[in-house]
Order: C-alpha cells, then structure tokens, then sequence
C-alpha cells in the first residue's frame, strides 16, 4: 500500500477555553484520493479543515505530514505540502489572473519572488490542467464565481503540494459550475495523484465523485470510509435521516447509489 | 513598454528637477542653472549661491518626500486591503505630530520647524526617532483593531478616528501654549519642502533610504499579502513578523518625512494608485521603484506650482497636494476605471 500523505494520530479538534468540537481522530489521506467531508452546517468540518491544513492547532494528539508532526514544520515547509483554496474573497483587487496563480509559486521562488523557468513551467502546467488558459490576462473582479474558482484551484496547483485542500469550493456556483469543479477535482486527483480534501454541502456529488467521505455530525462523531460503506453502515441515514433524505444501494447509476428526498 | 515609460518617468523627472530648480522669485535663466548645477560657477554670485543653499536642498527634498510618501502610502495600502489608505489619512502622520510634539514638550520650547532645525544633528535625529516611534505606535493600533474587522470602511473610519483622537491630544497641548508658538505649528503643519539644508538633509535621505531598502525587500511578502491573511499564511509566510517589518519600514517613511516637512496629505494616497494604472501590475517589485519615480515626478511639480513662477509668494506645499490630489482620489472612487482595487 502506498504511503500516507497526511495521518492523524488521536487528533482533538476544537478551541482554546475548552470548546472541543471533535475526536479522537485516526485518518488518513492517500495519493490520488478526492476526499470530501459531509456534515450540516456548524459541525465542525471548517475546524477539521483549518486543522488538517495546519491553521490552527489541534487540542492534542499528532497531525503527521511528510513523515513530521506538522506542529514541528517551519511555515515554506508546510506551504511545499499544502496548498489552500478557501472561502476568502480576493476579489476587491486590482490582480488579473496570472498574477494571481503566480502567487502559488511563493514558496518555491527567489528571496525578491522573481520567477524561474522552472516556477513557469509548474504555473503553466497549473494553467494546462484547470483549463484557465481563456481568461489569463483579465482581472480577477471580472471573472464569474465559476471562473474565479478554477483560477484559485489553479494557484493551489502552481503550488505544486501533494495535498491541495478546498473549503467549500462549490458553494456560491451555479450547477453547471459545480458539477464542472467537482468533475475537475475528481480528474486532478486521478491524474496528477494529489490527494484533493474539500469540504461541502453537495451531497449528491459528492457521493458521485469522492474515492472516500469523512462524515461529520454535530456531536462531533466522524464516520470515514468509501460511499457505499457509509450507505451500508448506516452512517449516512444516521446523519441526515432525520431531514427526510434517505440513502439506497442500487445497481442502474455508476455509483451504485441512490438519493432520494422527501420534499412533502 | 515598460522601458518606454520608465524612459518618459525619467525625463519628465530631469525637466521637473530643473524647472523647480530653475523657478521661483528670483528668476535665474535655465542655461545658468546647469551652469551651477554641473560647474558651481555662474555670471551672478548670488544666484550661485540661491541655488546651491536654497533651491537645490528644497528640490532634493521633494525627491526624497515623494518616493517616501509614495512607497508608505503603497505599503499600507496593501497591508490595510483598502485602496484609501495612506499615512495621512490613517492617522500615521498625526502620531508622527504627536512624537514631535511630545519631544519639543520635553524639551521646553516649541513645535516648529525652526526650532527641530536649532536643536542640532542629535536633535535631528531625535526628532525622527519621536516622529517614527509616533507612527508606529499609532499604526499598530490601527493594525490591530483592524485585523478583527472585515470591513474596509469601518477601518477607515478607525483610523480616521484614532487620527482625531491623536490630534485633540496636540490641540490640548497647543491651547496651553503662547500664541505665537501656536503660529509656528500651524506653519508647520501646511508642510514645507524648504529650509531642510546640510546635515539635516543628509540625515533625511538617509533615514528614507533605509525605509526604501527594507521596503523593496519586503515586496514579495507585500505580494503574498494581496490575497489577505490566511492565503498569505498558506503560502509560507509568517504574517506576523511580515506586519511587523511592513510596519516599521512604513513608519520611518511617514515619521521621518513628517518630522522635518510637515503632514503632506494626498501624496500617499494617490500616487499608489497612478502607478498601478500606469504599469498596469500588483507586484510590489515594480511598484515600489513606480512609485519612487512617479512621486518623486508629483512632488516636484507641485512644488514648482506652489512657487507660483514669477512672483514673490510661496504657496503651502499642501495647499497644493490637496488640489492635485483630491481629484485623484475621487477618480479612484467614482471614476469610469474604478481602479478600488490595491
């Protein structure tokens, strides 16, 4: 079995003052996975996320990375392993596009941030694959939330980190825009054999495209496991039953996997 | 392209520097000027020495006021997110009055130029220092009660307020003071680019060069900053001590320039703005030496219009930044570009 890139060892997530949001947790990110984490809103994904991404740090327990407690790696350390998309607005600057993706290559470049040929070749690679190659000179405030998402992913990706985490990609999108991102997401995890974690409220496609789910509920229980193990278990029903959304194993769609919701 | 205006900055600078040279009450033919300038020798003694001990020092200044104030103002621009930051609106000037004020307190006497200028080289130099640890002082409150805001209108009014606070703190002072005394500070508070000579001069380019090093060294962190905090801490950087440095080299800028020429408004508010339209660009490597040259370009020419050529008065050099500069600035809010960004 490959290598983890990212472990988790007895991890407690929550605040100072006392405020634990969840664990003990024992997860692992693997190589070419497209992980999203699923839960109602206030659970604690965002937590999780800052948590993993080395934001904030755990209450206690280790969170491994590369082979090193994350808490022992110097900030370019961490940046050269994780690359972010968050929910942050950029959008009130004067940026076009390929600065912007430019940016990625921070940790990489020269003491003044001029770039080398090497850091051009990853940002037009990034450029290649998220297909941002359309609107590379225009600024970043004329680009449709669609547009602006692909052009944040390509950043993370002229990073060039074995692990690229999104927090809540998809939620200001259009369907066709989400599905197009999240298609994006799974090809990138494929291909380039990063390993992806993003958080979100897609049910449904998430259930499409992710290689593995970390389900949160808001006593801060965490279920991880492939799709269909989580619809099997139970966990899914367990989580959002209540909400009139029930979960079934079928055979006809790709998945295997059928939604349906009671609307009545 | 970038050659060509670099090209067309650089000349508009030498014809700028040579008309202020050039013009003033005293009307001195432009071919005597380079006479002076490039052989210190001239038909007329006392135009030689007009030159030298005048004209020449006050247009240095202008140099040295407009890149410091446009690089500061560049740099807090970036750091606050907001495209109506500068060191005068944010209060960063006023706490450089405080520190001068709060040195001529202790030391007795009053706040005016004149007085920072008998004072001496180690009072020069404590005059900067007070002026600069003023401005930072102020700057890192604003820094951070604005970290925990998200809006860049409540931050403004911050600043803008903390600003007033600072001021009311002089004007308290300034009521318990003689009148004359009072006269002084209002002179001093129109700003001057003149009557900085000698030692004081040498100490202001120098002070502002150093504020100038350690800002383009810190472009790149600037750069990882247009994306705000938590992108920038993705990238490797360690926001803090970032905030710090952008800080401390902004004060200096702001503080030395304050203490010796006065609060100078819209300098550092507008030209960030003309050089990110001129180079069309955000990195912070191009910027900083765009700024050097279109302030120093703005400074000049305001001077040469606050000399008011061929007659005897002298305009406040703020009188005139304010009207090239408010027009500027309401471009940058209405205007049909919207150039709101930073």
């Amino acid at each position: 079995m490959e290598q983890a890139i990212l472990n988790t060892h007895a991890v407690h997530i929550g605040y100072h003052a006392g405020k634990h949001v969840a664990g003990p947790l024992n997860l692992a990110l693997f190589p070419g996975e497209l992980i999203c984490v699923l839960g109602p809103n206030g659970c604690g994904k965002s937590t999780l996320l800052r948590t993993v991404a080395g934001l904030q740090h755990p209450l206690s327990g280790e969170v491994i990375l590369a082979g090193q407690d994350m808490v022992q790696l110097k900030p370019r350390d961490l940046a050269k392993q994780i690359s972010l998309v968050l929910t942050d607005d950029i959008r009130s600057g004067n940026l076009d596009v390929y600065t912007v993706i430019a940016l990625g290559r921070y940790p990489w470049s020269g003491w003044l941030g001029i770039l080398s040929e090497a850091d051009k070749a990853a940002i037009d690679h990034a450029v290649q694959v998220t297909g941002t190659a359309g609107f590379l000179h225009r600024k970043i405030d004329s680009l449709s939330d669609g547009e602006c998402q692909k052009v944040m992913l390509a950043r993370a990706m002229a990073q060039d980190t074995p692990l690229i985490i999104l927090d809540e990609p998809t939620a200001h999108l259009d369907l066709p825009s989400r599905i197009q991102l999240m298609r994006l997401l799974h090809k990138l995890a494929k291909e380039t054999r990063k390993a992806i974690l993003i958080s979100t409220h897609e049910l449904d496609l998430a259930l499409q495209v992710a290689g593995q789910i970390w389900l949160m509920d808001s006593a801060g229980q965490l279920a991880a496991g492939l799709p269909e193990e989580l619809v099997l278990n139970g966990a899914f029903e367990q989580a959002f039953g209540k909400d009139g959304i029930s979960f079934d194993i079928v055979t006809e769609t790709t998945r295997n996997i059928r939604i349906s919701y009671n609307i009545k | 392209m970038n050659k060509v205006k670099i090209t067309v900055l650089l000349s508009l600078l030498v014809i700028a520097f040579l008309l202020d040279v050039a013009l003033g009450s005293v009307h001195i033919p432009v071919k005597e000027v380079i006479s002076v300038l490039f052989t210190a020798d001239s038909v007329n003694e006392s135009w030689i020495y007009i030159i030298e001990k005048i004209r020449l020092p006050k247009a240095i200044t202008a140099i040295v006021v407009g890149c410091g104030l446009s690089v500061s103002g560049l740099q807090m621009q970036t750091l606050f997110r907001n495209p109506l930051a500068g060191p005068s609106v944010l209060g960063i000037t006023a706490g450089a009055s405080l520190g001068v004020a709060l040195v001529m307190f202790s030391v007795g006497s009053l706040t005016s130029l004149y007085t920072i200028r008998e004072l001496g080289l180690s009072g020069s130099w404590l005059v900067i220092i007070a002026s600069s640890l003023g401005a930072a002082i102020i700057m890192l409150l604003v820094v951070s009660i604005s970290s925990s805001l998200k809006d860049n209108v409540i931050v403004l009014i911050v600043g803008v307020m903390i600003g007033n606070i600072t001021l009311s703190l002089i004007s308290i002072w300034q009521y318990f003071s003689a009148p004359e005394l009072i006269k002084d500070y209002l002179m001093w508070t129109f700003g001057s680019l003149g009557g900085v000579t000698g030692n004081q001069l040498l100490i202001l380019t120098i002070v502002i060069s150093v504020g100038l090093v350690i800002s383009f060294l810190s472009s790149k962190m600037l750069d990882a900053l247009l994306l705000g905090d938590n992108y920038a801490r993705s990238m490797g950087l360690t926001v803090k001590r970032a905030r710090l440095i952008i800080v401390i080299s902004t004060s200096i800028l702001a503080g030395g320039i304050t203490a010796f020429c006065g609060p100078i408004g819209f300098i550092g508010i507008a030209v960030p703005h003309l050089s990110r339209a001129l180079f069309n660009t955000s990195s912070h490597r191009i910027l900083i030496p765009a700024c050097c040259l279109l302030g120093t370009v703005l400074m000049l020419s305001c001077d040469i219009i606050a000399q008011l050529p061929g007659s005897q008065t002298v305009l406040p050099i703020n009188v005139i930044t304010a009207l090239v500069g408010s027009p500027v600035v309401i471009w940058i809010i209405a205007g049909p570009r919207k150039l709101r960004g930073f």
